[in-house]
């Protein structure tokens, strides 16, 4: 079931309404149940998958509840890891890695086909278990009390508003909440419904009004110039955005509703003035998971300064994996590691002294160059997470500066609009949505605390409604998912 | 939550009215004919009497694709006829549109529906190839549409084109599509067409019987009103189809409950330069057909035939 779906729009206010009516020691269990009607609306067969994820942890964490010391829980700990990891390569790394193998082979000169599966990739299957790992490890080193109740648990693995796209949620923050009784709160239901709304807008009026002149492009990028590829990795950096970002504002308000506070996954991205800054902005439930729980498990920066560069190349990597079973992920998590390396050495080598008294203007204009780079750098290696194939990647690349001078001619700018998927309407409402973005992103960056509930009742209902309008009239709907949930 | 029910209806109110506005303020254009628009619910007007309706698929649709196409089938029939046949109809939509032209408070002295078996073998035809985004929205079809299984993601995009700038700029079309060459090889052109009209699968026992009793309900809708009811196989190239048996079978189980004509004319034609492709008459064979066949309903005054 897709949040921009009408299935949706009929299933979460039953939820919600029969949540609010029904004595509280009993919403657990209509959360759990809407939560598996949910994820069953995909695959229903794959709900068995969850169910012994479920089990398998719930399972470990009370086994190593008895056990004292961490040499004795690790056994425990293995099996989860084991199961977690071993659902993720069966159903989602095994031709990969298998293909790999034979490409090796080959080029060794062995004959080697390797076998192949079919089995299709469960959603959610990347979150979920990264979730119930990330408790398994919690437990094992003692920061985390095994939850006993197993439909309590059963719906921290299984909570539909995050379940299939995150954002990854920690078993402290959410076990807790999910016990609680959540009485109906007037300012917690209208701003979770506040995130819904911006959220669609985003998924429908942006996300999907950009994604076809991208498809286009980056389908046949043989066929395109350097302004058509460039545009079409600008608009990517945006759809990729707003699709993943709409996804978690949904999924945050529509648990706001039920009175669960999920994780901030996203903080105005594009504003970060660093690589290392943007990683602290985008989907932060990801990055500080490999922080966590694989990061620091390495040594973290408390190594020597070689081996510090090592432990991030193999964290970004590694998250580079995450995202899918192809070397173009890889490339891309790789990149980020070196860009991260890169301004570490750069700024170690080159410590610029900032004059004393440096007037704002000169700080400004500083700190948007910083900006600026940093978009670049971003949306430069988003060639290679939408790119089918290294080989394609390279050649966006190669060829992103052909063809700029055609811009000067009327035809040369006509040409770039008239790629299939791209009218001159889609193109204005793409860019004019990428605008109100940046403004709304800027006035948050600006000021964190900015609330739209405390406008003027008016402002705000004109808001909602221009919201709610502009689904009506530019939303592109039919059948359109989120991006993440291939990962 | 007292407050918030509160305020959230008079938000909804507010925006529903919004809407009603805006889709009667871009809804009822004037100057549409069968051979200008695609839309069919532009054709219904309010309680007006005619000789008959037309009902069927793009088959019975092109039969008033031009002006004097309309005006021969109009002769031929003797009196007004209003083609509410869409392209990609299959039994369901055409159910929908005729349960609106009554609802219209419209008379109509027969129905001539021009059918064919692979009307009733598919979802597809009967769901998915309507276009409604051609059509202004009304409420009463939109909720007709989901009580005959349309799914909810269809009778939204029926609602929201109407929003968009396609419909809002619309203007008369003309429909008469440009001809197709009947290739030499008329055994492989044949399949792929049968192909096409069947999905590449044989037709499922299961699906024929629910369109069939999608044709049932037109046949209660027409009795209803005291419309008589011709059925009829219009002419085609492409010999006898998948399903024809089937379907004489079922009207045949439908005699019983119901008084109808059945013409069976779809061998008449062998002329290539009647049609402008395998299935569909051009203007020549309309009018053909209209003369020799059509005109017989009236003269025989749809009584029980073969």
């Amino acid at each position: 079931m897709l949040f921009n779906s009408l299935e949706f729009v009929v299933f979460f206010p039953c939820v919600a309404f029969l949540y609010f009516a029904i004595p509280p020691r009993f919403r657990w269990v209509l959360l759990l149940a809407a939560s598996y009607i949910f994820y069953m609306a995909w695959q229903p067969a794959y709900i068995l998958l969850l169910l012994a994820s479920t089990i398998v942890d719930y399972a470990a964490a009370r086994l190593m509840e008895s056990k004292a010391t961490q040499a004795e829980r690790r056994p425990f700990l293995y099996l989860s890891l084991c199961a977690n990891l071993g659902l993720l390569f069966s159903f989602k790394y095994f031709n990969f890695f298998s293909s790999t193998i034979e490409d090796l082979l080959n080029a060794l000169g062995f004959e080697y086909a390797a076998p192949d599966s079919h089995l299709l990739l469960p959603v959610g299957i990347s979150f979920y278990t990264f979730q119930t790992l990330g408790y398994a490890i919690d437990v094992y080193r003692g920061r985390q009390k095994p939850e006993r109740h197993l439909g309590v648990f059963a719906l921290y693995v299984a909570f539909f508003p995050q379940l299939v796209a995150g954002p990854i949620e920690r078993a402290g923050s959410l076990l807790p909440q999910l016990r609680a009784c959540h009485d109906f709160d007037y300012d917690r239901v209208t701003h979770g419904l506040r995130l819904i709304l911006w959220g669609m807008v985003k998924k429908v009026v942006i996300a999907d009004r950009l994604a076809p002149a991208v498809n286009a492009i980056y389908g046949a990028p043989e066929n395109f110039d350097g302004p058509a590829l460039a545009l079409a990795t600008v608009f990517f950096a945006f759809q990729i955005y707003c699709d993943f970002s709409a996804y978690t504002d949904i999924a945050i308000g529509t648990a706001e509703v039920f009175g669960v506070r999920l994780m901030r996954n996203f903080r105005q991205p594009y504003f970060a003035a660093s690589i290392a800054d943007f990683w602290r902005r985008w989907h932060i439930s990801l990055s500080t998971w490999f922080r966590d729980y694989v990061y620091i498990s390495l040594g973290g920066n408390r190594v020597s300064v070689p081996r510090w560069y090592i432990n991030l190349a193999v964290v970004f990597v590694v998250s580079g994996l995450w995202h899918g079973a192809n070397w173009t992920f890889v490339v891309w998590g790789g990149l980020h590691g070196l860009f991260m390396i890169a301004s570490h050495v750069i700024g170690r080598t080159f410590s610029p002294q900032r004059p004393s008294g440096e007037n704002r203007g000169r700080r400004v204009v500083r700190q948007s160059v910083r900006v600026l780079g940093t978009f670049v750098l971003v949306t430069l290696s988003w060639i290679f997470f939408r790119a089918a194939s290294l080989n394609e990647a390279l050649y966006i690349l190669a060829h992103l500066f052909d063809g700029w001078s055609d811009l000067l001619t009327h035809e040369g700018r006509a040409a770039v609009l008239q790629i299939r998927g791209l009218t001159q309407f889609d193109f204005a409402v793409g860019a004019v949505g990428i605008g109100v973005l940046l403004v709304v992103d800027a006035i948050v960056e600006r000021d964190p605390g900015a609330d739209v509930a405390r406008w003027p009742v008016a402002i705000r209902w004109l808001l909602y409604s221009v919201a709610l309008w502009s689904i009506v009239f530019l939303g592109i709907f039919g059948e359109k998912e989120f991006i993440y949930f291939a990962f | 939550m007292r407050r918030f029910l509160t305020k959230l209806s008079v938000f909804a109110v507010l925006n529903a009215a919004f809407a009603c506005a805006f889709l009667a303020a871009f809804d009822r254009p004037e100057g549409f004919h069968e051979w200008n628009t695609h839309s069919r619910l532009l054709l219904i007007e309010h309680d007006k009497d005619y000789e008959a309706v037309i009902l069927g698929s793009s088959r019975a649709n092109l039969m008033s694709g031009l002006e004097e196409t309309h005006a021969a089938v109009e002769a031929a029939l003797g009196g007004p006829v209003v083609n509410l046949a869409s392209f990609g109809g299959g039994v369901t939509p055409n159910l929908v549109f005729l349960r609106h032209f009554y609802a219209r408070g419209n008379r109509t002295e027969r129905i001539v529906y021009l059918l064919d078996p692979f009307a009733l073998s598919s979802h597809h035809w009967n769901h998915g190839r309507v276009r409604l985004g051609i059509e202004p929205f009304r409420l009463s079809v939109a909720l007709d549409l989901l009580r005959n299984g349309f799914p909810p993601g269809r009778v939204w995009d029926y609602f929201q084109t109407k929003f968009q700038l396609s419909w809002l700029r619309k203007g008369p079309v003309a429909i008469w599509p440009p001809p197709r060459a009947i290739p030499e090889d008329r055994s492989q052109a044949v399949q792929e067409r049968l192909d096409v009209l069947y999905d590449r699968a044989p037709i499922d026992d299961a699906t024929f019987e629910q369109y069939g009793e999608k044709l049932g309900e037109v046949l209660a809708l027409a009795a209803q009103h005291n419309s008589k009811i011709v059925i009829v196989r219009p002419p085609t190239l492409l010999g006898k189809v998948p399903g024809s048996a089937r379907l004489d079978r079922l009207l045949e189980r439908y005699r019983d409950a119901y008084e109808f004509a059945y013409y069976d004319w779809s061998a008449v034609f062998d002329d290539e330069d009647l049609f402008f492709d395998l299935d569909h008459l051009n203007p020549s064979g309309i009018e053909r057909f209209c003369t020799k066949y059509l005109s017989r309903i009236a003269a025989e005054g749809a009584e029980p035939s073969d």
